[in-house]
């Protein structure tokens, strides 16, 4: 039966979780550690720092390196680390399309790249001429990253059980060709597997803009948390056409304290900017009596007064399946968690993602949903 | 002073408020293998009278642990197993029927929230049975171990002589969390004119801009009630509104709370004589609460719900008082809830403890998104 064969492992899932709930689970001071290791690599042959640690190093050689980008703009610092030049095959993954890369040397003087070899629209491959001991500043972004502009971006959480059927999710956002990339709250996947985070990056070819995201509880699952190796950092700021932009990990129901204190520098850096937010768990549920948000409300108040001191534009929340528009602390906040996991019933929604015009001049100009398929 | 108690109400109401489950909490009937004859001079309501010594030999030592061992393995997952490895088939039954009981309403109560995403338009009923069922599971299970001790001693008199008002003056430590605050001194009152029940308190940190002011009026419909009539044992029912007000200075934000529950106190003796000396506590509610910002206030409601299980200490002399270990689903206050996901509330072990008619202590840990631990010494004062 269909309602059986759909509920029935949730319902496994459910149990299996909650017998994990009190074992062998990451902290989120032990997720922010990690964090800290992101980006850099080396080998005998060449070594990799990127900035800020926005991209996952998928994997390195002597002279081949793979980065999955975490945001629309990259910088890194690539060096020979032998006494004998090489050209380094440098594939970058996840990026924004037709990104042009450059490079300079220590002094700052250009280095001329060949043409990239385009793998899809958001993975390409460039050759790097290293000299020995060289240290190459190396700079990735769009051609129009510079121009403060309005544009749009798309908001999707809470895939799970429903990742054999996102493709359906990404065709319908690659008919609209104004959206920049996917911005995403958690909870890609049900167990947060090695198997199933790489099963949606596969899945991802299908989509034609790039997806920036955070862990959500259910990538937790999984004690080893393979999610650092595959997708990168678990807390993250960056910018893109002026608009600042931070992901934080509240897998756990909490913030880790050190995230608290990177999270002022970023709400500093963003303060007189457009600045948008985005956690997987909703510090307070909207539907208080279910309690859905963070294991302590104070704490979650605590959050939305330093994100509302901060002059924090917009807040994007995932995990409860459903969608919701309110307001937390004077910041208007929106939960989209409609990625395809079991639905919240009875609420008319079904599944769907957000869409955000963000104008780097003026603020938020509009937040759009966008079913796929009749509520459940 | 009007007799707030009556011999007449019926025995069971207190059962039915902890969770509707008359049926399960049977009266208790002596057993052939009941070797305390002390539990049955207190359920028996003979609360004065000094203690009967033993006509019957107590277990031995090897077979009490036996037994206990039994309540813990297989005991954790078939309740009743230590009291049936001590020979009281009844009250083994019942306590596996209370677990039933209680994995019943879980499972209900967890598959309804599953099949229906937590829907906010039926969290409400599944969210209570699924607190409820792990709180009589919870029970249950405790229930047995206590069943499997007390053979070994004689079971503490319930504290059924209410002081019209106490004074509580202490000390909160908060470890751990999220905030800085640490050191934290307390003052709290009650008073008891007949069957209500007025309280107040306030928390002040000393080392960060952080105070709690709280109060609340109850109404006991059933059970002691301060200088009234003593009652055979502690079961009793009440309704409380509560408030409280918590502002975090340092943070930017103001906390305000407004609830109603309806709370339960069943003495496990009428179940069981082995329990005699042991009670379930159950309350359930719905609270509204606000939340003050500089930029904005935001408005919610939550669900309240607590669960315990205790024990009374002390044979009726000065040294006199009660523990429980306990769960509340509250997420706040200064101990947050417990780091489940989001899903539960805080859980700790609270305890009061007399030395004479007038002074004693007040103690609890809890743990959740932080650790607290409180004492406080307490006056008492007008007629019990």
């Amino acid at each position: 039966m269909r309602v059986g064969s759909r509920y029935l492992p949730a319902v496994l899932r459910a149990a299996v979780m909650l017998a994990t709930l009190t074992t062998c689970l990451s902290s989120s001071a032990e997720r922010a550690e990690r964090d800290k290791g992101i980006g850099r690599a080396r080998t005998d042959g060449i070594a990799v720092a990127v900035d800020a640690g926005l991209a996952a190093v998928r994997s390195i050689g002597n002279d081949n390196v793979e980065l999955w980008s975490q945001a629309p703009v990259l910088a890194l610092e690539l060096a020979s680390t032998t006494t004998s030049g090489a050209t380094v095959a440098l594939t970058l993954r996840n990026i924004m399309p037709a990104s042009v890369l450059t490079a300079s040397d220590e002094a700052g003087a250009p280095v001329a790249i060949g043409a990239p070899t385009w793998l899809r629209a958001t993975a390409a491959r460039w050759d790097i001429p290293l000299a020995s001991g060289q240290r190459l500043r190396i700079a990735l972004a769009p051609l129009d990253a510079g121009t403060p502009e309005t544009y749009r971006f798309a908001v999707l959480s809470d895939v799970q059980e429903a990742l054999s059927r996102v493709g359906e999710i990404y065709r319908r956002m690659n008919t609209d060709p104004s959206l920049r990339f996917v911005f995403n709250a958690g909870d890609l996947t049900d167990d947060g597997s090695a198997a199933e985070l790489l099963e949606f990056q596969t899945r991802l070819e299908e989509l034609s803009i790039p997806f920036y995201g955070t862990v959500g509880n259910h990538e937790l699952i999984t004690a080893s948390v393979p999610w650092f190796g595959i997708f990168g950092r678990a807390n993250l700021h960056w910018t893109f056409k002026g608009v600042h932009f931070t992901l934080v990990d509240s897998g756990s129901a909490l913030i880790d304290n050190q995230v608290y204190r990177w999270l002022d520098g970023w709400l500093a850096e963003g303060r007189d900017a457009v600045h948008i937010f985005a956690t997987h768990i909703p510090p307070h549920d909207p539907i208080g009596v279910r309690g859905g948000g963070f294991n302590d409300r104070n704490e979650g108040a605590a959050l939305l007064a330093k994100l509302a001191r901060g002059k924090v534009d917009l807040t994007l929340y995932g995990h409860i399946h459903s969608f919701y528009a309110y307001e937390n602390a004077g910041i208007p906040a929106y939960i989209s968690g409609g990625g395809g996991a079991i639905p919240e019933r009875f609420d008319g929604i079904g599944r769907h993602y957000l869409t955000v015009e963000v104008d780097p001049a003026i603020g938020v100009r509009d937040v759009s949903l966008v079913r796929i398929g009749p509520a459940d | 002073m009007p007799h707030r108690f009556s011999a007449r109400f019926p025995a069971h109401l207190a059962a039915l408020a902890l969770g509707g489950l008359c049926g399960l909490f049977g009266p208790a009937t002596a057993n052939a293998n009941q070797t305390n004859d002390v539990t049955a001079e207190v359920a028996a309501g003979a609360s004065d009278a000094p203690p009967s010594p033993p006509t019957q030999a107590t277990p031995s030592p090897l077979r009490i642990g036996l037994a206990t061992g039994a309540a813990i393995v297989p005991g954790f997952l078939v309740h009743g197993a230590g009291t049936f490895a001590s020979g009281d088939t009844r009250t083994a039954l019942r306590l596996l029927a209370w677990e039933g009981a209680g994995l019943g309403m879980f499972l209900a109560g967890g598959l309804g929230l599953v099949f229906t995403g937590a829907s906010r338009k039926t969290v409400i009923p599944f969210s209570t049975l699924t607190m409820g069922g792990l709180g009589l599971f919870a029970i249950s299970w405790l229930a047995d171990i206590y069943s499997t001790l007390s053979p070994a001693f004689r079971p503490g008199r319930p504290m059924v002589d209410l002081p019209e008002w106490e004074l509580e003056l202490g000390y909160l430590g908060v470890a751990g969390g999220p905030f800085s605050v640490g050191q934290i001194g307390t003052l709290g009152f009650t008073a008891r004119p007949g069957a209500w029940r007025f309280n107040g308190g306030v928390e002040l940190a000393v080392d960060a801009d952080n105070r709690r002011f709280s109060s609340g009026l109850a109404r006991r419909f059933y059970g002691p009630v301060a200088a009234g009539p003593i009652p055979g044992d502690d079961s009793y029912l009440e309704v409380e509104a509560r408030g409280s007000v918590h502002t975090f200075g340092e943070e930017g934000f103001k906390q305000g709370t407004g609830d109603l529950l309806l709370r339960g106190r069943y003495a496990l003796s009428r179940s069981a004589l082995r329990l005699t000396g042991a009670f379930a506590e159950m309350a359930v509610g719905i609270g509204l609460e606000s939340y003050h910002f500089e930029q904005g206030t935001d408005l919610n409601n939550r669900l309240l719900g607590e669960v315990g299980f205790g024990t009374n200490v002390g044979r009726g002399g000065p040294l006199r008082g009660e523990f429980m270990a306990f769960y509340d689903h509250r997420k706040d206050g200064f101990t947050g809830g417990l780091p489940l996901f989001g899903i539960a509330g805080h859980a700790g072990l609270r305890g009061r403890m007399f030395w004479g008619p007038r002074w004693g202590l007040a103690a609890e840990v809890a743990a959740g998104r932080s650790t607290t631990g409180r004492l406080s010494l307490v006056y008492s004062g007008g007629r019990s």
